[in-house]
């Protein structure tokens, strides 16, 4: 007798789709906090709130220049993480899918064909 | 109608008249039932002599036992109250303590047995109810009143979220490990991947799909497994009961097609338009793949239905096959004895 077919041990099916890590909150968050710390100027641009600026920003980059790069560098290294996220997200689920897809189409056929062969090899047995 | 003192007597001789989990001992219940509409009936059993206890409607009389728990040889037989001359014989189980009971204790025995005599070339002649149709009984099947409630067609099993499933009743005995499944649900869940596949066995059913395994829920009640057999697409038995595969019949009162081995009991329902038989792994795929088309299961459901129905859902129909098949009317002109 033919041995059957080996069990999975696990389901082969895909997972349900990973929501985008660049459109979730916590991205979203921290530009709004990057924002809040870099408002736009308000108003026409005088002369007194142009030395004015100019002196905030000299002091600033005295005082915590290094933080504020950083920070920026963070920002923007966060959101190429989860751009790379996304994309890996994106092509493991395409991943599982074909996944499935063989493992369905595959187990299909070789089990129908199994089947046939042990049908000639009964009706055939010389 | 009920039994009088004037009306015919019935002996059964029941081995499995206590193996209450066997098809065996549920047939010979309801036979007994049945006949006892109609005549008096005396069950024996191998128990010892002074063990008589009441058991539903009978008084179940012992006999004496043999050491091993089977019927004692006719000489240390131990009658409490010997059957009349004229008393119709049921041995359930012909084996050959039972029949040499039947010779000594009956001499001109009108006797009948309920499972299939296996030595042919037996002393005793001894015919078997036609439970079930076979080539040569075809229009003389008695049937068996098979219950059901339909109201588990109302509602799905609690532990299942889907319908429409392929129900596998296992062919493995006692309570196995849950995977691997047996041979044939390895076969089903293989080849139909996006099927359900429930397999029933060890008072659980596991839930296979793609390959995989699902999940297991508890099937504790006969009501269960109705429920399991009403909303399934095809019932396959891989192991039908040996006297009438009452399982088989249960789903197709339920309306659902029946796939069962070739020379089983359950064949012959399948055969009888409720399904499809198979012989081998091949033949089971290609036999749930026909049923699975959707007009050519509805026909088998139809006429599974139908036939599950008149022989196997009429009590009253029963009762009046069985009062003929044990006590043919006297034909008009002759002395009944």
């Amino acid at each position: 007798m033919i041995e059957p077919p080996t069990m999975f041990r696990r389901p082969s099916d895909p997972s349900p789709p990973l929501e985008p890590l660049r459109g979730g909150n916590e991205i979203a968050e921290l530009h709004r906090a990057w924002a809040r710390m870099h408002p736009p100027s308000r108003g026409p641009e005088t002369l007194w709130r142009r030395l004015r600026g100019k002196w905030r920003s000299l002091s600033s980059r005295i005082t915590n220049g290094d933080d504020r790069r950083l920070l920026g560098d963070l920002v923007r290294a966060v959101d190429a993480a989860a751009a790379r996220c996304d994309t890996l997200s994106e092509r493991v689920a395409n991943l599982e899918v074909t996944v499935d897809d063989l493992a369905r189409i595959l187990g299909e056929e070789v089990t129908r064909l199994r089947a046939a062969v042990e049908k000639t090899s009964e009706s055939d047995p010389g | 109608m009920s039994a009088t003192a004037t009306d015919p007597e019935v002996l059964v001789l029941s081995g499995s008249w206590h193996k209450t989990k066997s098809e065996l001992s549920f047939v010979t219940r309801v036979v007994a039932g049945a006949a006892s509409r109609t005549g008096i009936v005396n069950v024996v059993t191998p128990i010892p002599a002074d063990a008589t206890e009441a058991d539903g409607a009978f008084d179940v009389r012992g006999i004496g036992q043999s050491p091993d728990g089977d019927w004692p040889t006719a000489g240390a037989a131990r009658w409490t109250r010997r059957p009349s001359l004229g008393a119709t014989w049921i041995l359930d189980e012909p084996t050959d303590r039972a029949r040499e009971l039947l010779a000594v204790g009956a001499t001109q025995p009108i006797a009948y047995s309920i499972a299939p005599l296996a030595d042919t070339h037996a002393a005793v002649a001894l015919p078997t109810l036609p439970l079930i149709p076979d080539s040569t009984h075809s229009s003389h099947v008695l049937g068996v009143h098979v219950p059901i409630n339909p109201l588990a067609g109302e509602h799905r099993h609690g532990g299942l979220g889907m319908t429409g499933y392929i129900l596998v009743l296992t062919d493995r005995s006692a309570n196995p490990a849950v995977a691997p499944p047996t041979d044939g649900v390895a076969w089903l869940t293989s080849r139909f991947h996006d099927q359900y596949v429930i397999v029933v066995e060890g008072g659980r059913a596991a839930v296979w799909r793609g390959r995989a395994l699902r999940g297991v829920v508890e099937v504790d009640t006969r009501t269960d497994l109705w429920r399991l057999m009403a909303h399934a697409h095809i019932t396959v038995d891989l192991a039908p009961g040996d006297i009438i595969a009452r399982e088989c019949i249960e789903s197709l009162r339920f309306g659902t097609p029946v796939v069962a081995p070739v020379g089983t009991t359950g064949a012959a329902h399948a055969q009888a338009g409720g399904g499809v038989t198979f012989t081998d792994a091949p033949g089971l795929l290609d036999a749930v793949e026909q049923l699975l088309d959707s007009t050519e299961r509805a026909r088998c459901a139809g006429r599974g239905q139908q036939y599950a129905e008149a022989l196997y859902g009429d009590p009253a129909a029963f009762v009046a096959k069985i009062a003929r098949a044990l006590w043919p009317p006297v034909p008009s002109g002759q002395v009944a004895h």
